[in-house]
């Protein structure tokens, strides 16, 4: 099945690869979970995602993806004073 | 009624005739008219932070005609603040951030009181700080500070209106632990120390924290008003590249640690320790005890003809800015592959911008066997203020 993946602020400069802003499209096994997505884009790197997002609705990494499914991860921001 | 809305009491409070001019906009809105603008007058907001978020904050809600604002920082304003920190000017430079922005605030308008706490909020001060306050918003840059703030405002049941920024990302909330989640609710435990970038090592687009913070402060006269829907309970996730604005629904949570019925923090903790890093930026970072080197100990050992190689951590857009004159440059996350390239037998100086990274590539080799390492103190900017001033600091 293909879902699409965006990385947002700090989780970014772990695919440089990735066009600036661009969602990753990307293909995995049918009931492929949440968790294995993050494992498949961005390795084992669990810690640094915060919230996870599957078409807008937050999500824990069990959750078992479908076809066409839109995914954020954010990792924790906490930037704002200096 | 919100439980906010019973806290600030209009009933004493007056306009002048040159404060209905100056409010004529409000005044004219039904939404807000005169009972509206006496709520803003008698409410109280503290400011955490008069930074990039803390600026325009600052500065509408001073506009608005908010009676009381505090603002808490423990910083001077440097230049490297002036590309978003639109309440600081040129002529501010060097001067205590409160300060500053306390003269900001009162040209804007003098008919507030802006009162200024020149210190860092810590767990000693932060509750005799925020007490008097009918509303707490959150502008610091750091996750210490943003879980004291929101334990501070869930034991003094005050909402936290919460906003945080990085790049071209930001994050808004309005967490009321009497209404809603609060900030543990959605992030229980801190990152990993180290793991998650600050603005000061990542940077931040200037306009940014003008958006999410003007977003903060439609909060607070939103709840100060009472009208409209507050973000309680939900969670706004701006990206400024693609310009997209995504809500997602908060939910509070039942094992909170502070605001579930089961709570078992019942006073305020050592935050530091809680996330493994220091309550505030640390513009120089050392790697500890006995791997530092200071920029002039190290020009020292240049002079003297040392054998030693200086591995610079930083990016290439950084390395175009500056760079010292026979540095290798290895970016921080390409160490870990090229490791191969460097010789442990050699004596090998790390440096990045102003030592944090390099602080944490020193613990990677050092992890990898290397001994003979040190860490240049305060990175290239402490090099370029002490040893090469033709080269510029950012």
């Amino acid at each position: 099945m293909e879902v699409t993946v965006r990385l947002f602020a700090s989780l970014r400069r772990h695919r440089p690869d990735l066009a600036l802003g661009q969602p990753l499209t990307c293909q995995l096994p049918e009931r492929a979970t949440l968790a294995d997505l993050i494992q498949a884009v961005l390795g084992p790197l669990p810690d640094e995602v915060a919230i996870m997002l599957v078409n807008g609705q937050l999500q824990a990494g069990e959750q078992v993806l479908s076809e066409g499914d839109r995914v954020s991860l954010w990792p924790p921001v906490a930037g704002g004073a200096l | 009624m919100s439980l906010i809305l019973e806290r600030i009491d209009p009933q004493a409070i007056e306009l002048s005739h040159a404060e209905i001019s100056r409010y004529s906009r409000h005044l004219i809105m039904p939404e807000v008219g005169l009972a509206g603008q006496k709520r803003l007058k008698a409410a109280s907001v503290l400011l955490i932070g008069t930074g990039g978020l803390g600026s325009p904050l600052g500065m509408y809600l001073a506009a608005a005609g908010i009676g009381k604002i505090g603002l808490v920082d423990f910083d001077v304003v440097d230049a490297s603040n002036l590309q978003r920190q639109v309440i600081h000017g040129t002529a501010s430079l060097g001067q205590l951030k409160v300060d500053s922005a306390r003269a900001r605030l009162l040209d804007i308008n003098p008919d507030i009181e802006v009162a200024t706490y020149n210190e860092p909020f810590t767990s000693e001060n932060a509750l005799a700080i925020a007490r008097p306050y009918d509303i707490i918003i959150d502008g610091t840059d750091n996750f210490p500070t943003r879980y004291l703030t929101n334990d501070v405002c869930v034991l003094l049941g005050k909402p936290n209106i919460y906003g945080s920024i990085f790049r071209f990302e930001g994050q808004a909330s309005v967490f009321y632990a009497k209404e809603g989640p609060c900030y543990r609710c959605l992030f229980p435990e801190p990152p990993p120390p180290g793991l998650v970038p600050s603005c000061a090592e990542g940077g931040v687009l200037g306009v940014l924290p003008g958006t999410i913070g003007t977003i903060q402060a439609t909060e607070a006269i939103k709840l100060i008003l009472g009208i409209g829907q507050p973000l309680i309970g939900r969670l706004l996730l701006y990206d400024a590249l693609n310009l997209t604005l995504e809500e997602v629904k908060l939910r509070k949570n039942p094992r909170c640690l502070i605001c579930s019925e089961n709570a078992s923090i019942k006073e305020l903790v050592d935050y530091e320790a809680f996330c493994g890093v220091p309550g505030h930026d640390h513009e120089e970072e050392s790697a500890g005890a006995g791997w530092d080197i200071t920029p002039t100990e190290l020009a020292a050992r240049l002079v003297q003809g040392n054998h030693l190689k200086i591995i610079d951590v930083r990016e290439p857009h950084e390395w175009d800015i500056s760079h010292i004159e026979g540095a290798e440059m290895i970016p921080l996350g390409s160490l870990a592959a090229r490791m191969h390239e460097l010789d442990s037998a050699q004596d090998i100086v790390l440096q990045c911008k102003t030592g944090a990274r390099s602080a944490r590539a020193l613990e990677m080799l050092r992890t990898a066997g290397f001994r003979k390492l040190k860490n240049l103190k305060g990175g290239i900017n402490a090099w370029a203020r002490e040893v090469d001033p033709s080269l510029p600091t950012y």
